[in-house]
């Protein structure tokens, strides 16, 4: 999923995620595909997240990709901020 | 419920207000001891059968008249308005999740008039109504509830208890379920006192409770949907509803005394500045009742419709929901801190007038504290930086 520049996108996530995932033990591996809901995000801290995230990478998620999919899994948000990456590397 | 009844409810309400709550309220300030003078009259009325359904035996109620008895309620005593709404709250969560499941405990109220009492305060959590701490324990086929609450109001005087429990040890804080908890289930115990600068009466004390109970006392519906739903938007119309009739009531009771006074030779009525602040609390009074009547009148539109939980994820109207707490608590208060400038120090400072004035600006000096604005606040504008996407019904 990374590209070329991007190295690190799953870290620095993971790094920003993990401080809303209270079902998430310090120092426990988060599985990409693990649903970030059932490890403790809830909707309020989501938005929490998301300024965090827009903060740290210096994008703005368009308000159409606000939704629960975006927040389904690590997964889903890396794609989310790569292809948003991508898209201001390119512009 | 007919508008009959509901006219009929109104006019109960705003008899018992002048003549029982009226007449308590002054003692149970001074004694910070529950009204139960107060809710003994409004169980006899009916009243606190409000939200059972109309087939279980209740009034089958909607959130404009609702609002209406609150504010007749705070009129003649706060403490007990604040009792009654948030009872209200309670029935109100259980008829709209589990008019099924707990038909029984629906027509007990109808029938006894109980007050049902909340338990959703916890130590080391913080303010957050959405999250749990404490969990539930599987034993001998039912569940252990075992967990202190900082702060239940009518703790020690409810016949029932609905407690904020986390679905299990191994789940979320957010994944919260709702457990009907009776005194004689085990120990359900007051753990201290309540002694505060206002709404003395609403015994809102710490308590204790360590009791097993059965399987199907735990409500199906997750917490969160039947806070959203219910418990948080009837509870703001019902807070906001009482610190109106207070601040109402207080203005009504100084007018009666500025126009006695004026005829005995006292202050003329023409000062320019006295018509000046009566006019400016009318202006927020009117507020206060313009955006209640509008919160209301949206909710009782989704109620009668049978909207989705997804409607009341909408987060124009959660923004809406808590402006209206906001800006209610904020302009009640206002009204009597300016009703206690205009009346002066005799009428409006001093304690045991005639006019309880400063009793009434104790009393909602609460408003801002309780469910805090700062934290509605917070919520709010962080709801508005994602108000166009469809991130409200994330997680519901």
């Amino acid at each position: 999923m990374a590209g070329p520049g991007m190295d690190g996108l799953g870290e620095r996530l993971t790094r920003l995620l993990r401080k809303h995932l209270t079902f998430l033990a310090p120092g426990q591996e988060l599985p990409p595909e693990a649903s970030l809901r059932e490890l403790g995000l809830n909707s309020m801290n989501a938005i929490n997240l998301l300024l965090e995230i827009e903060e740290e990478f210096g994008v703005v998620v368009p308000d159409e990709l606000l939704v629960a999919d975006t927040f389904q899994s690590l997964t889903a948000l890396e794609s989310v901020i790569a292809s948003l990456l991508g898209e201001a590397e390119t512009a | 419920m007919t508008e009959r009844s509901g006219d009929r409810l109104l006019e109960t309400a705003g008899t018992l207000s002048e003549t029982v709550l009226g007449r308590w309220a002054a003692e149970v300030d001074r004694e910070g001891r529950f009204p139960r003078e107060s809710l003994a009259a409004l169980r006899e009325a009916g009243l606190m059968s409000y939200f059972v359904p109309a087939r279980l035996g209740g009034a089958g109620g909607d959130l404009a008249n609702f609002a209406r008895i609150a504010s007749l309620l705070g009129e003649g005593c706060l403490s007990t308005a604040m009792i009654w709404a948030m009872h209200g709250q309670q029935v109100a969560s259980l008829a709209d999740h589990a008019a099924e499941s707990h038909g029984g405990l629906l027509e007990e109220i109808a029938r006894e008039g109980m007050v049902v009492g909340s338990v959703t305060s916890e130590f080391g959590k913080g303010g957050d109504l959405l999250t749990a701490l404490a969990p539930l324990v599987a034993e001998d086929g039912g569940y252990r509830v075992r967990r202190a609450a900082p702060i239940v109001t009518a703790g020690g005087e409810a016949g029932v208890y609905l407690v904020t429990m986390r679905a299990g040890k191994d789940v979320p804080t957010s994944d919260v379920r709702l457990v009907c908890v009776r005194p004689e289930d085990g120990a359900v115990t007051v753990e201290g006192g309540w002694d505060a600068m206002g709404m003395r009466g609403t015994t809102s004390v710490p308590m204790k409770l360590d009791v097993r109970v059965a399987a199907e006392r735990v409500l199906a519906t997750p917490f969160r949907a039947i806070a959203v739903q219910s418990m948080i938007p009837v509870g703001h119309v019902g807070w906001v509803a009482s610190w109106f009739g207070a601040a109402r009531g207080a203005v009504r009771r100084a007018v009666r005394a500025l126009r006695r006074r004026a005829a005995k030779g006292g202050r003329p009525l023409n000062s320019e500045l006295l018509l000046d602040r009566l006019a400016g609390v009318r202006v927020s009074l009117d507020l206060i009742e313009s955006l209640l009547g509008r919160v209301a009148a949206e909710l009782d539109g989704l109620r009668a419709a049978g909207a989705p939980f997804a409607a009341y994820q909408d987060i124009r109207l959660n923004i809406l929901i808590n402006n209206l707490k906001v800006a209610g608590s904020t302009l009640a208060f206002s009204v009597a801190d300016r009703l206690v400038e205009l009346m002066g120090l005799n009428d409006g400072y001093l304690r045991g007038g005639e006019l309880g004035l400063e009793r009434t600006f104790r009393d909602l000096r609460s408003a801002a504290l309780m469910f805090s604005n700062d934290r509605l606040l917070a919520a709010n504008g962080k709801l508005m930086l994602v108000e166009g996407s469809g991130l409200s019904g994330l997680f519901g």
